[in-house]
């Protein structure tokens, strides 16, 4: 695939690819007072459903930067149904902020009515794949409009899996017709946690349905005498990320890559600057398909 | 287990009650970490998340039991009131009732009127949006008709009512203070609302209190003013209702007696 070709499949409209970051209401003031230069703004939706402060600094902030929304509560692979008012919600203030990008995860977070706030894991089979698929179409529908499904960090295997994540999310995209939202940290994370070759997993994901990619830090811990990664984005992205970043910007081209953090927040400045550090890959990633094509 | 649906119910028991069923865990790849500690993970993201979004709505409460004692309460509040919606900003609205029925917080009495201040502000601050009632609107109605009006409050109004000083313990452990509190007042008629942005806090008394009850309940302002003026023969209706028209409490009033027009 071409440069040209990879970048307008890989860049909607008015997201360049460039780093952006994980707005977060402590930074609320300092964005709209300093203005950082980053490619684009993504905030949890769920956050700004109502009405005041929130809603209004990001309406403010949809005016300078392109808006990508990261939704956590959809829940598309719950085995029952959406909340229709939810995505009526997310598709409200889509409108509102103009989003270039709208988002959610390949997990469920509810059953029964009851929602338990993390990225819980799906098995992996022919039944998933109906139900997160029919899903994606719903909400897809409701939304008029592309959704990006990420893939989460796991921490299990399920043993009746019949196949891997990224098969799972190749035929969700295909199917559906759904865009993807690469995390490379959460694929380290979970190719660490279940002795899998991240290189691998992001060679077979099928880079045409890639629109943006996320990085965010994790931490390792202790479990039974044995090493775990935990996924807590709170903390700078990790050394073997950013390689894993590198190789995944070779393969796609340059595209959307989104900073985040979201416990042990560092301070404005911080948080752009290591977005920086993606855009520098990024540049880097441009300057060497260039010197190819002069070659 | 027979479906998607079965392992989704058994996982959602699991974390919340910390015992998952062997249905799911012979599910789970096991290698050197066991299946449920595998499952524990999310168990302790889930508990995690959740706590720091209590501590987030509810930092007095924190600041006056301690973190210790804070986590010890929000991992028993989050087994038994799991959120029932993907907002977890309103994630958080049993917690004063479960502090009352709390036993370890038995000797803090003003606790759960503190966390119903705490929760009021944080409705209050999401709210949803809508217009404020222009003062001068209700200039064309003369003062005799004004019983026959009803006010609609703006959907960020909350009353709190506490035998508590719990505005004073408010402030007083605010981030930017000592948490030394003068508890002069004896009790705590707190309106809570929206005014432009930012949520606002403001004493208006028993009879106040009474007022603003009864047209939030959707009484005529007679009626209104009557529940008030029991509390204190004092009450004066139309500085009462000037006063809440400038702060902006409402967003329109009708006149349902009147055929024509509502005045707003």
């Amino acid at each position: 695939m071409s440069l040209s070709t990879a970048t307008a499949a890989a860049t909607p409209d008015s997201v360049p690819a460039q780093a952006g970051i994980g707005l977060r209401h402590v930074h609320h003031r300092d964005v709209l007072d300093g203005k950082p230069k980053v490619g684009f703004l993504e905030v949890h939706a769920e956050n700004y459903f109502g009405g005041g402060a929130p809603v209004h600094i990001l309406a403010r902030l949809a005016e300078d930067y392109p808006i990508s929304l990261h939704a956590v509560g959809v829940s598309l692979g719950t085995d029952g149904p959406l909340d229709r008012s939810h995505l009526a919600c997310i598709k409200a203030l889509a409108k509102r902020v103009e989003a270039s990008l709208v988002s959610d995860h390949l997990s469920w977070c509810m059953v029964d009515g009851v929602y338990l706030n993390d990225l819980l894991p799906l098995p992996y089979t022919e039944e998933s794949l109906s139900v997160v698929t029919a899903h994606v179409d719903e909400m897809q529908m409701a939304l008029g409009r592309e959704v990006l499904i990420e893939n989460p960090s796991s921490y299990l295997q399920f043993t009746h899996s019949t196949m891997p994540e990224w098969e799972f999310l190749n035929e969700v995209a295909r199917a559906t017709g759904c865009g993807l939202l690469l995390d490379v940290n959460n694929i380290y994370v979970s190719a660490m946690n279940h002795g899998l070759d991240a290189g691998l997993y992001l060679d077979a994901v099928n880079a045409g349905a890639v629109r943006e990619i996320h990085l965010a830090g994790h931490h390792v811990k202790e479990v039974a005498g044995t090493t775990l990664r935990i996924d807590d984005h709170g903390s700078a992205v990790a050394p073997a990320v950013w390689a894993l970043f590198e190789r995944a910007a070779r393969r796609l081209g340059p595209i959307p890559t989104l900073v985040e953090w979201d416990s042990n927040i560092p301070s404005l400045p911080d948080l752009v600057d290591e977005a920086g550090k993606a855009d520098r890959i990024l540049a880097a990633v441009v300057k060497e398909h260039d010197r190819v094509v002069v070659a | 287990m027979s479906s998607l649906l079965d392992l989704q119910r058994a996982m959602s028991a699991g974390i919340l009650d910390g015992a998952p069923p062997a249905s799911l865990l012979s599910l789970v790849r096991a290698d050197a970490i066991p299946a449920d500690g595998r499952v524990r993970v999310y168990r302790n993201n889930t508990f995690i998340s959740l706590t720091e979004a209590l501590k987030a709505t509810f930092p007095v409460v924190l600041r006056l039991v301690g973190d210790g004692f804070f986590q010890f309460a929000a991992d028993a509040f989050i087994r038994h009131n799991p959120p029932t919606s993907p907002r977890v900003a309103l994630y958080g609205a049993a917690f004063a009732d479960f502090l009352s029925a709390f036993d370890p917080a038995r000797h803090l009495p003003y606790l759960p009127d503190v966390a119903r201040l705490e929760w009021a502000i944080n409705e209050s601050y999401h709210a949803v949006d809508a217009s404020m009632l222009d003062p001068r609107a209700i200039a064309a109605v003369p003062i005799a008709r004004y019983a026959d009006l009803m006010f609609i409050p703006h959907p960020s109004c909350r009353l709190i009512a506490s035998p508590y000083p719990i505005e004073a313990i408010w402030r007083a452990n605010r981030p930017d203070r000592d948490g030394a509190a003068s508890l002069d007042a004896p009790s705590s008629h707190l309106l809570v609302h929206r005014y432009d942005l930012d949520v606002r806090l403001a004493e208006i008394g028993r009879a106040g209190h009474a007022f603003l009850a009864a047209i939030v309940a959707g009484s005529f302002l007679g009626r209104a003013y009557e529940d008030a003026a029991r509390i204190d023969p004092d009450f004066e209706l139309a500085s009462a209702l000037s006063g809440h028209l400038a702060r902006g409490i409402f967003t329109t009033f009708v006149n349902p007696l009147q055929s024509h027009g509502d005045g707003s």
